[in-house]
């Protein structure tokens, strides 16, 4: 176990909330389509780290 | 603390509803980077040996699984906004996302033998509702 992963886990979590309460309060300075788009990037690169990991466990190379 | 959380969830319905498309957008990119942290944290869980190769696959699943759950969110998002965003449009989406990422069936992946590594899969796990219950919460649903 990662003790800081875990704290990041937890941290992540919190940042749905604070970030609410950041966005409202105009700091974030972007607007929501741009959000969007990170996010939409972020899942994307989630979808190749899965790839990647499940192919290290098989052996076999990732399809880019 | 048993105040503490209603208070949160009142705030969180007094901000979202203000800005329910970017506080939904902001938790779709937030959850994003927990599920990455959470595979990062599987992968290392396998390479110390602390879950079985087909444990750390099976977890990895789940949050794939997750992630797609975001995906779908982030597409209901962006459809609501095209739509004009009416309201109970985000609600709905985050509700949706909700109610898929508790799937019996896919949370019966995330079930390890070590016990300290379940404790920390079950922290990922519940950290990904966590957020996902604190937008429906936040943008007024159950």
């Amino acid at each position: 176990m990662n003790p800081t992963n875990a704290i990041n886990l937890a941290l992540a979590a919190l940042q749905a909330v604070l970030g609410i309460i950041a966005e409202i309060k105009g700091q974030s300075g972007v607007t929501d389509a741009q959000i969007l788009a990170q996010a939409q990037t972020l899942t994307a690169g989630n979808d190749a780290a899965y790839a990647q990991l499940k192919a290290a466990l098989t052996g076999a190379t990732p399809v880019a | 603390m048993k105040k503490l959380f209603p208070a949160i969830l009142l705030s969180l319905c007094l901000i979202a509803c203000k800005d329910p498309a970017g506080a939904s957008a902001k938790a779709a990119a937030d959850i994003a980077t927990g599920i990455n942290s959470g595979m990062q944290t599987v992968a290392s869980l396998g390479q110390s040996g602390a879950i079985t190769p087909a444990e750390e696959g099976r977890v990895l699943d789940y949050l794939e699984f997750a992630n797609k759950g975001d995906e779908a969110f982030i597409s209901c998002i962006a459809a609501a906004q095209t739509a004009g965003s009416k309201a109970g449009t985000y609600t709905a989406c985050a509700t949706a996302f909700n109610t898929m990422l508790n799937n019996p069936t896919e949370l019966a992946l995330i079930k390890v033998a070590n016990q300290a590594a379940s404790q920390t899969i079950t922290t990922i796990v519940n950290g990904v509702n966590v957020a996902v219950t604190a937008i429906v919460s936040g943008l007024g649903g159950a």
